[in-house]
């Protein structure tokens, strides 16, 4: 059966489909995938309703499924079957879950695609622990791949998975580090350093890694795609923290101005501090050291406002298109021998939708 | 009259502020310390271009590059043998030779602890390699794009182990109910094609004290393609705690 679906998804040129018309309908039919795994995985042992009721609930409003499906996607595209990349794409989104969880504890967030956030309905405490079931329960897929990938791959994967796991903890931890010192020398490249390991890591480079080790095996050639991962990864990211600015917030789910209201160093704040004047830096730097509980609707206006009248939205959104651009290339770069199947398309479309998503 | 700066009403007139900046700030400069002492931004370094495209793309391949660089440095730490030394060459290859033997030893453990971690994680057991596959999650339920990740087919709370007897490739997909009593639990055997002669598909199950719940399942060689499908009854109650499903290929 799984066969004739590889068969039916190999497609050429000649199909007219629109980049971002092919990115969804791509991230539809294998975000479908990761739910119909998530909803295996996720389905509760033992009758215990106030956790495995909670367990579901970030996977069950919806998302993208982005980790999962370039996961599969990269697998095809070098030649492995949807099956094979299936429990790998699915312990990725349940871990992005688990992600979501902590973070949104961490940030402080109060809607998570467009409901309120977990801990803001249920407490911190039953918060955390959905969250650590979550992260716990992403193993359990890694193990189907020893039925069906062999233990040499299924091991590679699950070293991938927590090399992949300790970058994006030690890039939240970077980032926390700069709120609680309220750190003002960070760089545009520091910046990068930290999403490389907070963002892109888990959401774009090991998933293409790991789709890549399904393919071909632990001695696939993983510099090539971590490139691409990178940068395709980064733009992403840029792209989420101007959404977080000027997207609109019933599509965005989350809160707009929260980066500002969380102080985090995003691109555009890091542009404000390097341009603004002294007196301006002053009162920067006290409203950032302002704990998001005590800032006032003013300040945030304030600091929205500075960031429009120094251009800062246009660099970071320059900035998020050359990201783009280098992602196109490595793409070509990389995927240049294979045939031109849907799932290579999607992955050389992937910058371009990521720029366009609102 | 001409009007100059000079004329009187040039007073009133709005001018243009002073500008920030005379010269191009070339990007990525920091303008304090992470201690949140604020510096003026002229003191900070100037990275080569100012153009946000081009510096983001220098600055992400550096990123990248020394990312890549680190995993390489990494690798090449696990993987390589240890500093010379100084000892003899009959010492260095007696350590190499008690290294293989370790690695040897411990690959041995990895690959049995694999193979358990394998059985409890309700994998395939007793099966021969391209003869048969257990589905460890149903994927065509992928195409009914279910939004919620609300449980269904909640398996038992046991491991399920399925014992495969069968030369041609089949898949089994076992489906308790939570609570399941893991004591005495059978299913009717599946009838193959009465003009033949043939065998019933037979189904037992057994449960170990504190063990997997163990499914095994006989295909006769005559049995039809197709999928079949049994309810798990509970003996004592009669009453249906599951279900097995079984397709089998030509």
């Amino acid at each position: 059966m799984w066969r004739n679906f590889d068969l039916a998804c190999t497609v050429t040129d000649e199909m007219s489909t629109g980049t971002s018309a092919l990115v969804k309908e791509t991230l539809a039919e294998y975000g479908a995938v990761a739910r119909a795994g998530l909803a295996h995985y996720l389905a509760p042992d033992e009758p215990c309703q106030p956790l495995y009721d909670l367990v579901g609930d970030y996977p069950g409003r919806g998302g993208r499924s982005l980790r999962a499906s370039l996961c599969i996607a990269a697998a095809r595209a070098f030649g492995a079957g949807t099956t094979d990349a299936a429990h790998s794409a699915v312990a990725l989104e349940i871990l992005h879950n688990a992600f979501l969880v902590h973070d949104d504890i961490e940030d402080g967030s109060d809607t998570r695609r467009g409901k309120p956030t977990l801990h803001e309905l249920h407490g911190v405490p039953i918060a955390l622990n959905v969250g650590d079931a979550l992260a716990v329960l992403s193993l359990r897929p890694l193990m189907g791949n020893f039925q069906t990938l062999g233990p040499r791959r299924a091991l590679r994967i699950l070293e991938e998975t927590e090399r992949m796991a300790r970058e994006t903890v030690e890039g939240q931890a970077i980032e926390l580090s700069w709120r609680r010192e309220n750190a003002l020398g960070v760089r545009v490249e520091d910046y990068l350093h930290m999403i490389l390991k907070k963002t892109c890591c888990y959401t774009t480079i090991y998933p293409c890694r790991i789709g890549l080790l399904v393919a071909s095996g632990p001695e696939a050639p993983l510099e090539a795609l971590t490139r691409y991962g990178f940068f395709v990864g980064a733009a992403f990211q840029v792209q989420d923290d101007l959404l977080n600015l000027v997207g609109d917030e019933a599509q965005y789910g989350k809160e707009l101005s929260g980066d500002i209201w969380e102080g985090k160093r995003t691109v555009m704040l890091i542009r404000l501090f390097q341009i603004a004047t002294t007196r301006e830096r002053e009162r920067l730097r006290r409203i950032l050291a302002t704990d998001r509980c005590d800032k006032s609707a003013a300040d945030v206006r304030w600091v929205r406002q500075l960031m429009d009248r120094y251009d800062c939205i246009d660099f970071a959104r320059r900035l998020a298109q050359g990201l783009a651009g280098a992602a196109r290339h490595e793409a070509t770069r990389t995927l240049a021998a294979l045939p031109r199947t849907r799932d290579r398309r999607f992955l050389e479309s992937l910058p371009v939708w990521v720029l366009e998503r609102a | 009259m001409k009007a100059t700066n000079h004329h009187p009403r040039a007073n009133t007139r709005h001018r243009k502020p002073k500008p920030l900046r005379t010269h191009p700030i070339r990007g990525n400069t920091p303008s304090g310390d992470s201690n949140g002492t604020v510096k003026d931004a002229s003191n900070a370094t100037r990275s080569p271009s100012s153009d946000p495209i081009t510096s983001g793309v220098e600055l992400g391949y550096r990123v990248v590059r020394e990312y890549l660089r680190q995993g390489e440095r990494v690798a090449r730490q696990l993987w390589s043998p240890p500093a010379a030394s100084g000892g003899d060459a009959r010492s260095e290859s007696t350590m190499l030779l008690e290294r293989t033997m370790r690695s040897v030893e411990d690959l041995a453990a990895a690959f049995g602890d694999i193979v358990r971690m394998v059985s409890r994680a309700g994998g395939v057991n007793g099966v021969e390699p391209g003869h048969a596959s257990v589905g460890a999650f149903d994927l065509n339920a992928a195409a009914k794009t279910r939004t919620s990740a609300a449980p269904v087919g909640a398996p038992s709370l046991r491991p399920v182990v399925v014992d495969l007897r069968a030369r041609r490739p089949v898949t089994v997909k076992v489906e308790l109910e939570p609570g399941t009593p893991a004591e005495a639990l059978s299913a009717p055997p599946l009838p193959g094609k009465k003009r033949n002669g043939a065998q019933s598909m037979e189904i037992a199950i057994a449960v170990r004290p504190n063990g997997p719940i163990v499914v095994t399942v006989s295909v006769p060689p005559s049995m039809a393609a197709g999928r079949y499908e049994r309810d798990v009854i509970d003996v004592r109650t009669g009453r249906r705690c599951g279900a097995i499903s079984i397709s089998l290929a030509r």
